[in-house]
């Protein structure tokens, strides 16, 4: 189960979110290198990118709340 | 994979909805033209650089969330150029003009909290488009909220009383934004992530977490609103004043010209 | 109108700390030193940078305090800034 940092990293070829992580340590320091296990695309995330504020449902901490995926594969 | 259609909500949900995002919009529209109107009070280049920064960004979301309520069948155009200050549905928060550089600071981060939180609830929405644009609207409010945290510490810092006083003033407006309706037909139907009293709550939340990195020792009273005329469809009571209005409002171009 | 005197301590008290800003485009380039920024705090001083250095979109920017930075060729120096 990955890190809930890394939750909306997907790949950049097929756009899949399933992904494993190979290492926390990518091609640089600031990097997290992961795998898709769609398509077996190995590609480096940089770390924190697009960081939002807490969201209202983080903030009260309901994840029963939280709305399931956007859309299925 | 299909779009998700508006038509599959009810009449009721869809005009919900489209109040909520244009008073989102129009908000955001006031606060964009405080920052232009304030900047030269900031304290510093870096600071002008920031404000400005964050009135670029401010109209960039009101542009692109009066274009996604082409949608919703409205006119970009005849929401561009309002006619009168009846027709601008922003939060009553911003209505009254700062007093000082704290209030400044008090009044914006109360706005950009409240439009965050509020906006949040629509970030997991089923329409790509639509929680696209409310992502970005998220990482672009991170800077304008991490800019009110970076005052609030030097305030803290400073020992400050006036921007505690202007942050307990303020308060009650800020919160009648969020309405007092114990029901809500968007979360139920599944387009808002949380009814709107929780998204009250979560806002609430955050100010009081705030106020007490701050050390303050402020009361965050709310305001009745529902003896105040307030409506949910614009939520706000009464209309901006003539003064603000003129501010926000677009010329034509004829009038440009004179 | 008398224009208001602005209390030093407003802009964070008689110490002015400078970090410096550094960013990437992309996680093909390197993560490269961009310029500095005038802050009193973290927090301020993340936002400004952010603000002032706008020329790009950057997919990765951080700031690190001038007087963390530990010289290795100057023999063990760390940044001085000059007072202002």
């Amino acid at each position: 189960m990955l890190d809930k940092s890394f939750k909306d990293v997907h790949c950049p070829e097929c756009q899949s979110e399933n992904v494993i992580m190979l290492s926390l340590f990518g091609s640089s320091v600031s990097e997290v290198m992961f795998e898709c296990q769609h398509c077996r695309t190995v590609f480096n995330w940089v770390k924190w990118t697009g960081a939002l504020p807490p969201t209202a449902a983080e903030r009260l901490g309901s994840t029963d709340e939280i709305s399931k995926r956007k859309f299925e594969e | 994979m299909a779009r998700f259609e508006l038509d599959q909500l009810s009449p009721e949900v869809r005009e919900g909805l489209k109040c909520d995002l244009l008073a989102l919009a129009d908000s955001k529209l006031v606060l964009a033209n405080w920052y232009t109107t304030c900047v030269h009070n900031g304290r510093s280049l870096p600071d002008f650089a920031a404000v400005l920064g964050m009135a670029t960004t401010s109209y960039g979301h009101t542009r692109a969330l009066y274009l996604y309520l082409g949608d919703f069948g409205m006119d970009y155009a005849a929401l561009e150029r309002r006619s009168k200050p009846g027709e601008l549905n922003s939060m009553n928060l911003l209505d009254s003009p700062p007093q000082s550089w704290e209030d400044f600071v008090a009044a914006v981060f109360l706005a950009e909290q409240a439009m965050w939180t509020f906006a949040s609830g629509f970030l997991n929405h089923p329409d790509r488009p639509l929680s696209g644009l409310i992502r970005k609207i998220g990482e672009e409010s991170y800077f304008h909220l991490k800019y009110c945290e970076g005052w609030r510490a030097i305030f803290a810092e400073t020992a400050n009383p006036r921007f505690g006083e202007a942050l307990q003033q303020r308060f009650p407006s800020a919160v009648s934004w969020f309405g007092s309706e114990k029901t809500d037909a968007l979360h139920d139907s599944g387009v808002r992530e949380l009814p709107v009293s929780k998204l009250r709550e979560a806002f609430i939340a955050e100010v009081s977490d705030a106020a007490e990195k701050a050390q303050l020792s402020t009361t965050l009273a709310s305001e009745d609103v529902a003896k105040s005329g307030w409506e949910l469809s614009r939520r706000r009571s009464g209309d901006v004043s003539d003064k603000l209005f003129s501010i926000v409002q677009l010329k034509d171009a004829e009038a440009v010209h004179d | 109108m008398t224009p208001k005197v602005i209390d030093r301590a407003e802009l964070g008290g008689n110490k002015t700390k400078f970090y410096e800003v550094f960013a990437r485009i992309s996680s093909e380039d390197a993560l490269a030193h961009i310029g500095s920024i005038e802050a009193p705090n973290d927090e301020l001083a993340q936002a400004r940078a952010w603000y002032v250095y706008d020329e790009r979109r950057w997919k990765e920017m951080c700031v690190v305090p001038t007087d963390a930075v530990i010289s290795v060729t100057g023999r063990g120096a760390r940044g001085k800034i000059k007072e202002i």
